[in-house]
């Protein structure tokens, strides 16, 4: 018999195979038990350990941005003081302070109640600056003080939202000529029978400056020396609050999604060793990443973020069994980097780096008036995917996985390393300071790629969608 | 007659039977568990012997199959037998295990090997043949177990694999003539015609 009859060989083997079974000791489902159990209990501990760490970084981001936040308090420091100056110097005033760091602040303090002995306080507030309102009453204990005819205003605007600079800080003290009501009877007129006199001091001195106030201005004013006191005292205490706003720490909060490899990788062009060295598939599969994290100012330059995010790889089929086609590998991307930026023009330049995800790329945003500010970005990529999939003993990445040390565990821990190129177009749109949303198109290809189950399934060009949210604490 | 006796007795025949297997399994009952371990685990065996290249490792294979065959079981939707789908999830971790610890390395020369003129054996040593079949390089073991054993076609191989159809194609016919010598060293097969079979 030749070779020309090609399927007796074949249905030899199958012959053969078929009937061919090697028994087994009870020992072995013992130890596979075990063995499972303990990759269960490593998988568990792992899991335990990612939501740790996930944890300890919000946590971390969330103190941190109190912390810079924290300069905030000067104001109401600044308050404080000005309350305690009026106390010490027992104006009966009313002292409007609008601190126009998008906070607006009035607090009136009419003077006590002389039933009570409390002070009337009234206060004011927008009410994001609620708390900020409240403390500063609290630490108002002005009492009243008849016939001192000085009612002093004192404005105070750090605007960092304008276009002004950063560091300018306006302050603007209106000082009002004496007008004691409570000398005045039913007519309005004063014990001595005479209508008040009209303001005929000063009555509005406007300063603006940056940085400093010109304390001359207020010693041209014809006031006590406890209002020089407290324009002096106002000025001085905001300077932290301008300098502060350039410390703003940003959140942001974005999602990806590759719906499908949308061109293929011809194998047929390279060699195929090449071709299969590099893994080339045609499986389709999608991405989808969602991270969200926090933007610390560390300089005018550079910034600080620490970022999580979800990393989810959606593939089209398995090749392993007949697991469902919606079968998934989730991750979680741990992301931390610097991020430098620079003003040329109207453009605004990024060169970000960060250790997980991606690492290096330039963004150019158009800096324009209106709401919508276009951008270009792009550069290198490198995913460093961890995963805890229930799946994830079928995934491998051929010469690429990093695997336990442990033994037995081999199969458990994922970790994958993808290089790519991206390159991302896009516009976003400001709401408002505090709020925008950014949306683009971003086409990445993956020079080095994920294996499942020992087949590269996610080699190719994706192009994506990219929406996003930055939330600008101000 | 103990407890896992009556369960096997029980399992083995009808579909409604291993639903209830694979339920009690999914459930984590140990003794459904060793029951099915101990329906397949000698065929399951023989099929990690074809791809291990010895004892050991089909041990070692047999035992990652069985791990994930308990940890997947939730998604097996009763397409397919439960057999066939167990011997599916062998084959996969048998070809995991290969390129992992072996450097799988395909012969990509595109030139067909020139097939070999020889007899057709009456009667063979399973063990022998085995042991000949460990003998071949992981990369012609694990298309000959597919294409001739398995059933599968050289363009599913090449999917599975991913290789080129062409590639499986060369290193079946180099696995086979590689085999017939091996089995022809031992006395079973001849590579011309006239020898005698076994």
């Amino acid at each position: 018999m030749s070779n020309k009859e090609p399927d007796r060989f074949k249905s030899d083997l199958q012959h053969m195979a078929s009937g061919y079974e090697v028994p087994v000791q009870q020992e072995v489902f013992n130890l596979l038990m075990d063995k499972r159990a303990h990759q269960n209990k490593q998988k568990k501990k792992r899991a335990f350990i990612y939501f740790s760490v996930s944890l300890l970084l919000v946590v971390g981001s969330v103190l941190a941005t109190i912390y810079i936040t924290k300069p905030n308090k000067s104001a109401l420091h600044s308050t404080a003081l000005l309350s305690e100056k009026n106390q010490s110097n027992r104006l009966n005033s009313s002292t409007k302070i609008n601190l126009n760091n998008n906070k607006e602040l009035d607090i009136i303090n009419g003077g006590e109640n002389e039933q009570t002995h409390q002070p009337n306080i009234k206060t004011t507030k927008s009410p994001e600056q609620k708390n900020l309102a409240t403390a500063s009453a609290n630490l108002v204990h002005t009492k009243s003080v008849k016939n001192l005819p000085t009612k002093t205003v004192v404005k105070s605007s750090s605007n960092a939202i304008s276009s002004k600079p950063k560091n300018t800080v306006d302050i603007k003290v209106r000082l009002e000529s004496p007008i004691e009501y409570n000398n005045l009877n039913k007519e309005g007129k004063s014990d001595d029978g005479l209508m008040p006199e009209p303001p005929t001091s000063i009555t509005k001195t406007e300063v603006s400056k940056a940085d400093s106030v010109n304390e001359e201005k207020y010693l041209a004013t014809p006031v006590d020396s406890a209002t020089k006191a407290v324009a002096k005292t106002d000025t001085v205490e905001n300077k932290p609050i301008a300098e502060q706003v350039k410390w703003r720490p940003s959140y942001w909060l974005n999602t990806t999604w590759y719906p499908v490899s949308a061109l293929k990788n011809d194998n047929s062009k390279l060699p195929n060793h090449l071709a299969d060295s590099f893994g080339l598939s045609n499986a389709a599969h999608s991405t989808f990443n969602f991270s969200g994290g926090v933007l610390l100012p560390i300089n005018k330059s550079w910034s600080f973020g620490l970022g999580i995010g979800y990393y989810q790889l959606n593939f089209d089929r398995i090749r392993i069994t007949d697991l469902p086609s919606d079968t998934s590998v989730e991750g979680l991307v741990v992301s931390s980097g610097i991020k430098g930026m620079s003003k040329y023009q109207n453009y605004t330049s990024e060169i970000t780096f960060k250790y997980l995800e991606v690492p290096v790329f330039v963004r150019w945003e158009k800096q324009n008036k209106k709401s919508f500010s276009p951008y270009v970005q792009t550069g290198f990529t490198y995913d460093y995917l961890l995963s805890s999939a229930s799946y994830i003993f079928e995934v491998k990445q051929l010469g690429e996985v990093n695997y336990t040390e442990k033994e037995n565990a081999q199969q458990e821990q994922f970790i994958t390393h993808r290089f790519g190129v991206q390159a991302e177009s896009g516009f976003v749109y400001k709401f408002n300071s505090y709020l925008a949303a950014q949306a683009g198109v971003a086409v990445k290809q993956d020079l080095r790629s994920l294996y499942l189950d020992g087949s590269a399934i996610n080699k190719g060009t994706f192009v994506g969608l990219r929406v996003g949210l930055k939330i600008n604490l101000n | 007659m103990n407890n896992r006796l009556k369960l096997r007795i029980k399992h083995t025949n009808t579909i409604t039977n291993e639903n209830e297997l694979v339920k009690r399994c999914i459930n984590e009952e140990r003794e459904a568990q060793l029951c099915l371990f101990n329906m397949f685990s000698g065929s399951m065996h023989g099929v990690c012997m074809r791809y291990a290249q010895s004892a050991e490792e089909a041990n070692d294979m047999l035992q990652e199959g069985f791990i994930t065959v308990f940890n997947q079981l939730k998604s097996f939707r009763f397409e397919s037998s439960l057999k066939t789908w167990i011997t599916r999830i062998m084959i996969n971790c048998s070809i995991n295990y290969l390129r992992k610890y072996h450097k799988v390395k395909w012969d990509y020369s595109m030139d067909e090997a020139e097939e070999m003129s020889y007899e057709q054996p009456l009667g063979y040593d399973t063990a022998v043949v085995m042991n000949c079949i460990q003998e071949l390089p992981a990369g012609y073991r694990i298309v000959l177990n597919m294409f001739a054993i398995e059933g599968y076609s050289h363009k599913e191989i090449a999917k599975e694999l991913n290789i080129q159809e062409a590639t499986s194609r060369s290193q079946y016919a180099k696995a086979k003539n590689a085999l017939i010598k091996l089995l022809s060293k031992k006395g079973i097969y001849y590579e011309q015609q006239g020898a005698r079979s076994f």
